[in-house]
């Protein structure tokens, strides 16, 4: 995640730069926040190592952490590493799946307390948020001042969120997004820091290369080679250097060396635009069995259409995700003729998909995860052709929004398949929503 | 080979062939043209393996021969010849094409590779009135599919009749049904998928004024349709057509009677605004609405003769336009019953085209 925010972080830098003078950023880094949401949901994990793994297994037996609690910190759990290397740490962890819905409902909640605060607020990644505080210090007189509000208005909402959401942050103020966002780093976790551009270069200067945003593990090396350590290194570095080795990259680093940035505060869109919808299943120990497999598909293209009509979707590419044995995962997708939310057309893709790969002799070992998505979205107001095909058969049009009546009113696991009673069922899969 | 040629016979020969012409390098032959002496006349021959184009202008044979050379080559240097006249002359793998001041030598194809389908002889249609035949593919192609993954669609069915000759296709967004009732003679019954691409080519190279015929062969791959002009053989799409008769409306008890381009110039109109247009049926009026959250709207009303409940139905405004400028007729009708089902547009006096329209479901 780190990396990809660097990147974001830096072409964002490029883009829109400002040049608003005396500015005040504030960013907000929740502390390991999946695994604290959970710690505030269910007091049984409280006080206790816990791991919030991205994972398909139902044990959480594979896929790698997203987030471990401080306590499960302690054991040297971090994100990115496997579950397998996790458990082997500290067998007596709590290890629970992700349920991103969640999170990402309680960064909304988050945001709108920021925007109680300022208008302008960009939702960073989704624990981390930017918050401009520039038009609310404006009138502060003298600039020593401007700091000290900015400190208490960093300091309430802190308070706040600890108030309305139980959940503790690391906030960092700075003149500029970069520097905020190297301030909430320096106090983990509950931190509140301020950096003033007179404290800059002191506090830059003596600090690892990496430190900065945007390097990794490659650019610190090839900086190494050129005998740049520390950001004071780099900022004393010629910037025609810089530029000609890394290129546009380099230019940012080497302000960004010297705490310059000038990427606005952007105010982003209330939620991003849904991709795709998809669903899988990992199979314990895996199976050979074809039928056993369809039927699995079934109940996930059940549960993945019913998703894509809650939500007044239509889809058009229907991709089969498989994995074999433990270590090969791989995807074929197939176009439908036409726009589709019903389970029958998804699913029949994805059969035909299945019995393709099942006689391809690629299956060496069991398959162990099977899973589908349909991509290709567009809007259901925005009109469907109607096919003459439907016109001979919309019995499953009409069973579906039977069907679909009846999840609403009294829940997703009211009414199944006969054929999914078993293992799909004990999955919880059928209650997927 | 040594001949003689006008400039005109021979290009319009050459621009009969030029819908068998491949372009795609796949096999270069495929891009020749066939040039053979046969009792005083060159015969001009082209496939794709797909189809094939054979064709004769008269000429004045010196000496017989025959060779292959490209198709695009020789079209263009005779399009651009000033002479009325050319000499055609075939001197080991060249071929010299001659005006008064121009000459030009091409290198010739090997004429071995070029491919010789089998003949085709068993004559389905004995004559047919071009006018009439051509007018039916031009209104019936334009419902046939353009996808490729589904074959058959992209076809039109040919349903050949004693007393009628039934032309269907259908993009399974609308369907088309085109029957030709007289001008023609039948040998024999049967049912063709024909590509609708290749129909409209031999629609383009037939003269109204012609009467065709065609012919099917034995194992039933191929058909022939030609005249004493010309003859184009097509392969026949495999697999099966949809039965098409289930998709007709039966009743047309909520018909809506209008002015034909009176519509027509409402539907391209109100298509500016977008394709998706909203049909307003009411007592004595249909309006056209379009809307469009980036563009704005616009409603076109066109009086109308209805006297059945309100209703409003969505279609795209390509597939309502294609379907109603089809009608031969100054009246049109549209029948629909409920927001879902099927439209029927035909003609309000005769019964030879008939066209069903899916609607949006908005």
């Amino acid at each position: 995640m780190t990396q990809y925010v660097a990147h974001g972080l830096l072409r964002a830098a490029h883009q829109g730069r400002t040049a608003e003078r005396g500015r005040c950023v504030l960013h907000l880094d929740m502390d390991a926040y999946f695994a604290s949401v959970e710690q505030r949901d269910v007091p049984l994990y409280r006080g206790r190592p816990l791991v919030v793994c991205h994972t398909s297994s139902d044990f959480c037996r594979h896929g790698v952490v997203a987030t471990a609690s401080y306590e499960a910190r302690r054991w040297g759990i971090k994100a990115g590493m496997s579950v397998w290397e996790a458990r082997s740490r500290c067998p007596h962890a709590c290890f629970v799946h992700a349920d991103i819905p969640k999170y990402l409902h309680n960064t909304r909640l988050l945001r709108r307390l920021c925007e109680r605060l300022s208008p302008r607020v960009e939702v960073f990644s989704v624990d981390e948020l930017f918050v401009d505080l520039t038009p609310l210090l404006r009138r502060c007189r003298p600039e020593e001042r401007r700091w000290e509000e900015a400190l208490r208005l960093g300091r309430d909402l802190k308070e706040e969120i600890r108030r309305k959401l139980g959940l503790t942050a690391s906030v960092g103020i700075g003149p500029n997004k970069l520097v905020a966002k190297m301030a909430s780093e320096f106090q983990k976790p509950d931190g509140l820091t301020l950096i003033i551009p007179e404290q800059l270069p002191g506090i830059l200067a003596p600090l690892p290369v990496d430190r900065l945003v945007g390097v990794g593990e490659r650019m610190r090396r090839h900086l190494r080679a050129m005998g740049v350590e520390t950001v004071g290194d780099l900022a004393r570095a010629p910037r025609e250097v810089m530029e000609w080795k890394f290129g546009l990259v380099g230019r940012l680093l080497w302000e960004a060396a010297h705490g310059r940035d000038e990427s606005p505060v952007v105010p982003g869109e209330e939620e991003q635009e849904v991709k795709s919808f998809g669903h899988s299943l990992s199979l314990r120990g895996g199976t050979r069995d074809l039928e056993y497999l369809e039927n699995t598909l079934l109940g996930l293209c059940d549960a993945v259409t019913r998703r894509m009509r809650r939500q007044g979707y239509l889809g058009r590419t229907v991709s089969l995700r498989l994995r074999v044995g433990y270590a090969m995962g791989y995807a074929r997708s197939r176009t439908l003729p036409e726009y589709a939310d019903l389970t029958s057309p998804v699913y029949a893709a994805a059969r035909d998909l299945l019995r393709r790969e099942a006689s391809s002799g690629l299956w060496t070992e069991p398959v162990t995860t099977v899973g589908v998505s349909v991509s290709q979205l567009r809007r259901r107001e925005e009109g469907r052709q109607i096919t003459i095909w439907e016109c001979l058969d919309s019995r499953e049009e009409r069973l579906t929004a039977v069907l679909d009546a009846l999840r609403d009113r009294y829940g997703e696991g009211v009414v199944t398949r006969a054929s999914l009673l078993g293992d799909f069922a004990l999955s919880g899969m059928n209650l997927a929503r | 080979m040594k001949l003689i040629v006008l400039k005109d016979d021979i290009l319009r020969s050459l621009h009969m062939v030029q819908y068998s012409v491949s372009s795609r390098s796949v096999m270069p032959i495929l891009s020749g043209v066939k040039m053979e002496t046969r009792e005083g006349t060159l015969r001009l021959s082209s496939t794709d393996l797909e189809t094939s184009t054979h064709t004769s202008c008269p000429a004045s044979v010196d000496e017989e021969g025959e060779c292959v050379v490209n198709h695009k080559i020789l079209t263009e240097i005779t399009r651009d010849m000033t002479d009325e006249k050319m000499t055609i002359q075939l001197s080991g793998n060249e071929l010299v094409v001659e005006g008064e001041r121009s000459r030009f030598k091409l290198y010739t194809m090997p004429i071995d590779d070029f491919p010789s389908l089998s003949e085709i002889n068993t004559p389905v249609v004995e004559e047919l009135v071009a006018k009439s035949f051509s007018h039916a593919v031009q209104i019936v192609s334009k419902a046939a599919s353009k996808d490729e993954k589904r074959p058959t669609l992209t076809g039109i069915l040919m349903e050949v009749g004693k007393k009628e000759i039934k032309l269907v296709s259908t993009d399974s967004y609308r369907l088309a049904v085109y029957i030709v009732t007289n001008g023609f003679k039948v040998n024999e019954e049967g049912a063709f998928i024909l590509p609708a691409a290749a129909l409209v080519n031999l629609a383009r190279i037939t003269d109204p004024e012609e009467r065709i015929y065609m012919k099917r062969d034995e194992s039933g791959g191929r058909v022939e349709f030609g005249s004493e002009a010309f003859s184009y053989s097509v392969r026949m799409i495999e697999g099966k057509f949809p039965r098409y008769e289930q998709f007709i409306p039966e009743s047309l008890e909520n018909a809506v009677e209008v002015e034909k381009e009176e519509l027509v110039r409402a539907v391209k109109r109100a298509s500016i605004v977008s394709t998706t247009l909203k049909l307003e049926i009411k007592e004595g009026i249909i309006t056209v609405v379009s809307e469009s959250k980036e563009v704005g709207e616009g409603r076109e009303s066109v009086g109308a003769i209805y006297d059945g409940s309100p209703i409003t139905i969505a279609f795209n405004s390509k597939f309502l336009e294609d379907g109603i400028s089809s009608v031969g007729e100054e009246r049109v009708l549209i029948n629909v019953t409920e927001p879902l089902k099927p439209g029927l547009i035909k003609g309000r006096e005769k019964g030879d085209f008939q066209y069903v329209i899916m609607p949006i479901r908005i």
